[in-house]
């Protein structure tokens, strides 16, 4: 084709990128080492006293221990609970009504979820302890959101509700590439129930598997807005997770270069993490 | 078929449980606040749409259209940027193509969080904090990799001699862009809107971060204001959290299945 200038079709991309993606990302790998304000823009360079500071305080390292509380939690669950949803879906063929109510909840935001969940969960009418009361199990009623012991597993189960249905779609995809034969092959020689799944659905399902544990892993990482509707990452502190922290570090405390720190160790570790999906998708 | 019968059943419970937590922002939508204090099983109580007319005094009319303005520029301004630099990456080839490419898919996979904090000096420099086009601007750039990849992969499948039969009939590379692939990946643009659609109506972090006055607030960031933990309103809150999720709701069920070919694009972002 003839050469002709395609400046101006990469000129707003650009444009976009640089000033509002790759300026601001380099200010906040900079940003680590400075004590930083954002309100004056007063920077001093301190070398790497905000990740020290860091690593020596018990809000960041408790938010980091959250954050790996649901970066456990959150994919197992999802995959899980995923796994099963769709394994039926796939075997009992249910009636379209049944598969949108399973996909319904991903498209609700997490702050919408969040407050539909804190309904659940309300001590007074909310749907959790009532049922308990009606099933005279009073004894295991909790404040799911105000007991610092089961606040985390409470925000982590409603997560769980809100993003399984991604899980769901990327398993019932790679399932439906699965052919009937080998299915039927392998009960023919004698495969049944569990070992089928296990010996021969779960090998062919890896790819698949590996998206959607690397998506649910990303997404448990990255988690504010649901911990921020629902807690505030209260109480006390004690469902605060690093995202949280950081916007907290930046917004409130006027801490930008410890905030930054926080951004570097999040973003790596998210890096870090998604890899092995990344080598997936690229290689698809 | 005795097994299979009580696996169905066992099923649909776990689906009625499942939906449960719906039915719950039902009840405390369109009942009155005293009704549901009655407990979840107390289904008794006028059902009125009363709630939503507080809500509409406590602002959520304003959440609403202002959810609507950034919802359509966040999705616009990474589109057109995106699908321009699509078709370039897709079907010329120019020094850094490929580096260019794989920076712009960066934003996919690195946290929003990584350009949070300097984004506020970024758009205060410009004078564009706490208003739409800073929030819009931060959706259109954080949006990039996903419309750009989405885009170079329908491209893909374009056939290359329908752009070279049209150069030959003397088309410049705008009028082929405008006339022929824009046309021609209508079914990748309608999937585009609805997925970051839904994704910029559904943000929290970046309008709260950038909007300072409330007048301003989507709706998002209005239900977490509406939702004072000292004074929760719940009748007000839920009538407005019902509001909120009806247009990602009907968007989504028109687009399940871009829904399943995009996550497979490994295009879900965070």
């Amino acid at each position: 084709m003839k050469k002709v200038s395609l400046l101006p079709f990469l000129l707003p991309a650009l444009f976009l990128f640089l000033l509002f993606y790759a300026y601001p990302a380099i200010q906040t790998f900079a940003g680590a080492f400075f004590k930083w304000d954002l309100l004056s823009h007063e920077r001093q360079f301190v070398w790497f006293s905000n990740f020290v500071s860091l690593v020596h305080s018990d809000r960041f390292l408790h938010a980091f221990k959250n954050t790996i509380l649901w970066a456990v939690c959150f994919p197992a669950l999802s995959l899980a609970f995923g796994f099963f949803i769709s394994l039926f879906f796939y075997f009992y063929k249910p009636p379209f009504f049944l598969r949108i109510l399973f996909l319904l909840p991903m498209a609700i935001s997490l702050t919408a979820g969040g407050i539909l969940w804190t309904l659940v969960y309300n001590p007074d009418f909310g749907f959790v302890n009532t049922v308990l009361d009606a099933l005279s199990l009073s004894f295991l009623k909790k404040g799911w959101l105000s007991d610092p012991g089961v606040v985390n597993y409470s925000l982590i189960v409603s997560g769980v509700w809100l993003w399984c249905g991604f899980v769901v779609l990327i398993l019932s995809a790679g399932l439906a590439g699965i052919s009937r034969e080998i299915i039927e092959a392998a009960r023919l020689d004698g495969a049944s129930g569990i070992t089928l799944v296990y010996r021969v659905i779960f090998p062919l399902l890896r790819n698949p598997f590996v998206v959607a544990a690397g998506t649910s892993l990303m997404t448990a990482l990255k988690m504010f807005d649901l911990v921020f509707t629902m807690t505030r990452g209260g109480p006390g502190h004690s469902s605060e997770v690093a995202a949280l922290l950081l916007w907290r570090q930046a917004f409130e405390f006027g801490q930008a270069g410890e905030a930054a720190a926080t951004a570097v160790i999040l973003s790596s570790v998210i890096f870090l993490c998604s890899i092995p999906y990344l080598r997936r998708v690229v290689a698809e | 078929m005795k097994k299979g019968q009580f696996a169905r059943i066992a099923f649909f419970a776990f689906a009625l449980v499942w939906i449960l937590p719906l039915v719950l922002l039902l009840l405390s939508a369109f009942r009155p606040l005293q009704e549901l204090r009655k407990g979840f099983f107390h289904l008794g109580g006028v059902w009125t749409p009363g709630n939503f007319q507080l809500a509409f005094d406590e602002g959520v009319k304003s959440y609403f259209l202002n959810s609507v303005l950034i919802t359509a520029g966040g999705v616009l301004v990474p589109f057109a940027a995106g699908a321009c630099a699509a078709y370039a990456i897709a079907f010329y080839s120019f020094t850094f193509r490929k580096p260019f490419y794989l920076l712009l898919l960066s934003t996919m996979v690195l946290p929003i969080q990584l350009i949070l904090i300097p984004l506020f000096g970024t758009l205060r420099t410009l004078h564009l904090m706490n208003s739409f086009w800073g929030v819009i601007f931060v959706h259109g750039a954080f949006g990039l990799g996903f419309s750009v990849f989405h885009f170079v992969n329908f491209f893909k499948n374009v056939p290359r001699e329908l752009l070279e039969a049209a150069t030959v009939d003397g088309a410049s590379i705008y009028q082929i862009f405008l006339r022929v692939a824009l046309p021609l990946s209508l079914p990748a643009i309608v999937s585009y809107l609805g997925l970051q659609g839904i994704w910029v109506w559904n943000d929290l972090l970046v309008s709260f971060t950038f909007l300072t006055s409330p007048e301003k607030h989507p709706l998002t960031v209005g239900l977490v204001n509406l939702q004072s933990p000292h004074f929760p309103r719940w009748e007000v809150v839920s009538a407005g959290a019902f509001l909120s999720i009806l247009p990602p709701l009907f968007i989504f069920s028109f687009l399940q299945r871009a829904y399943t070919r995009a996550l497979f694009e490994g295009s879900v972002r965070g």
